[in-house]
């Protein structure tokens, strides 16, 4: 079992339609762009097709794996040793964070990433006391471009708690 | 005296572990993840030993590797 194995089935769900399109997300992605941190989930942002009826639902996602031999457990579904977690676009910034999400590799697999100002900018939209904490961490480990931040602050409706989040760590 | 050597020190080692998170950073990020997997299974270790609820680490073969250039 490796990370490359899994990346294999996200890319398989893709092709076979079963998703739209996918990028990495949370503490896994983070990990693209700064020192390693201790995560437990590979959480993955989802674009799911419509269903008959325009229902969309993750079911038939979870029915394919099952198939295959991939068991649910919980939240997760255990896809070659890695608990991933399959998360619906749920909003208009994780739209726009899944569809500008930068293509990576790993080994010799294509996968997809969610751009560090976008991961910070959901950082700050969630605003979980942790979120804050990884945010004073990822802007002092990884290349962040600040103005880029500010832009998607601003159109998501987040300035207030940009403003906020500078003001409380760095007293600006 | 004493208190500005202590402090120069401190500062030099602040300095230090800035260096390495900087080098970390730059890792490829298969190796990234070889060093999640450690971090995963030290806090398990940890968790277990106060009682605590251990989140099971990655079930995958090590090392990961970065591909040859």
């Amino acid at each position: 079992m490796t990370v490359e194995r899994t990346l294999k089935v996200l890319n398989e769900l893709e092709r076979k339609g079963l998703i739209e399109r996918y990028a990495i997300g949370g503490g896994v992605a983070v990990l693209f762009y700064m020192e390693p941190v201790l995560t437990y989930d590979l959480d993955v942002l989802v674009f799911l097709p419509e269903a008959q009826g325009g229902l969309v639902t993750i079911a038939p996602i979870y029915e394919y794996l099952q198939k295959r031999g991939y068991r649910a457990e919980r939240e997760h579904v255990m896809i070659e040793g890695v608990p991933v977690q399959f998360i619906p676009a749920y909003n208009a910034l994780v739209e726009e964070a899944v569809r500008e999400a930068a293509e990576s590799t790993y080994q010799h697999t294509a996968t997809r990433v969610l751009r560090i100002e976008h991961l910070l900018a959901i950082m700050l939209q969630t605003a979980r006391p942790k979120d804050w904490a990884r945010m004073t961490q990822v802007l002092e480990g990884a290349k962040v471009d600040i103005n880029r931040l500010a832009k998607i602050a601003a159109r998501h409706g987040l300035r207030q708690k940009w403003r906020a989040f500078r003001s409380k760590f760095y007293g600006n | 005296m004493a208190t500005s050597r202590a402090q120069k020190r401190a500062e030099d080692l602040f300095r230090a572990k800035a260096a390495r998170r900087q080098e970390l950073s730059r890792l490829p990020i298969e190796k990234k993840i070889s060093i999640l997997i450690s971090l995963q299974k030290m806090a398990s270790e940890v968790r277990k030993t106060v009682g605590g609820i251990a989140h099971r680490p990655w079930d995958i073969g090590l090392p990961e590797k970065a591909p040859s250039p």
